[in-house]
């Protein structure tokens, strides 16, 4: 690859390192912080789900490495380069954990698909294409599964 | 008959003093104090551990040289251990009653440790600082052993944070060893 979709593809995929960290810190946040008659059932299912996300980190982390970059390494950067906000407040409801993690999911979901598009148009770099449509494809599931839990469609 | 017995019963149960029936509800749970002692400390510790965890998962990923594979694969085994132990902390946490920290943001605020932001230290620089981090965070462990022992009769803390200070204390040692002190 030159260096052009080097650099291209490494600023892409950080953003992704940092907002899986956001993703994963806040889902961790509700996996501690929920109460309610929902508790078990949640916190289980919130666990699957940060452990998958902490998988995740590792492997878009490694894919920066590959393509030849450096990944984030501290939590400011991460917080620096995310485009998901934090939820900094004490933790809501059970109802409301569900609402904030889907619309979570949703803007990380279409900054994947935008960057599938770019790599498509701009590089080469067909690896991390197809890592960004894997990632993309198990998301969308986690998304149902929460818009399910909410009675929606 | 009936009215009778539940007449006795009324009647005994009036008869154990207030206050110690008072105090007998109170000290089922730890008292709000301890509580708060507790959650302090444990919370402090839950963010110096994500400040070590990233640092663990930044240097295995942004390792260059000869070492690569080996440390790759020691600080995979350290920061996943170092995953399972947040979660550990964070439970116990809401075991005594607090709330634990939920962002990152509050993290980089409760941590004593300060963040590596270098973007990739040389493999023996990175052992050192490590070594250094730990040894921050067993003096911290160490201190809030001592807090819980002085103020609280959180036992349940103390012999969480003495099993994280054992285990700490033989990663830091591992990490010494590959520095080449004792």
């Amino acid at each position: 690859m030159t260096k052009k979709e080097q650099k291209l593809s490494v600023e892409l995929l950080n953003r992704l390192v940092a907002n899986t960290s956001v993703l994963l810190m806040q889902t961790l946040h509700y996996h501690w912080n929920i109460t309610g008659p929902e508790f078990n059932d949640y916190h289980k299912l919130l666990d699957d789900q940060y452990n998958m996300l902490f998988q995740d980190l590792d492997v878009v982390a490694e894919r920066v490495r590959a393509v030849g970059g450096f990944a984030l390494g501290s939590m400011k950067e991460m917080i620096k380069h995310a485009d998901l906000k934090e939820d900094t407040g004490a933790c809501p409801k059970p109802k409301q954990i569900i609402t904030n993690l889907l619309k979570q999911y949703e803007r990380h979901m279409s900054q994947i698909r935008e960057g599938i598009i770019l790599l498509e148009e701009e590089t080469s770099d067909f690896g991390s294409k197809k890592m960004l449509e894997d990632f993309l494809e198990k998301y969308e599931k986690t998304a149902w599964m929460f818009r399910s839990l909410l009675g929606k469609q | 008959m009936i009215k009778k017995t539940i007449c006795i019963i009324v009647l005994a149960l009036h008869m154990i003093p207030l206050s110690a029936r008072h105090h007998d509800k109170k000290s089922l749970r730890l008292s709000k104090v301890e509580q708060r002692v507790s959650t302090d400390i444990l919370n402090q510790l839950l963010a110096n551990e994500f400040v070590l965890m990233m640092q663990t998962l930044h240097y295995h990923w942004n390792l260059l040289g000869d070492e690569f594979h080996d440390y790759h694969l020691l600080f995979d085994k350290q920061y996943n251990q170092l995953f399972t132990d947040i979660d550990l902390i964070a439970e116990r946490i809401r075991a005594v009653g607090g709330k634990a920290l939920g962002s990152l943001y509050d993290m980089t605020q409760y941590a004593s440790l300060k963040e590596d932001r270098k973007k990739t230290p040389e493999p023996k620089k990175m052992v050192h600082n490590l070594v250094k981090q730990y040894e921050y965070h067993t003096s911290d462990i160490r201190n809030g052993i001592k807090k819980l022992d002085d103020q609280t009769q959180d036992y349940g803390s103390k012999k969480m944070l003495e099993d994280l200070l054992e285990q700490h204390e033989k990663t830091a040692w591992m990490l010494r060893l590959l520095t080449g002190k004792q």
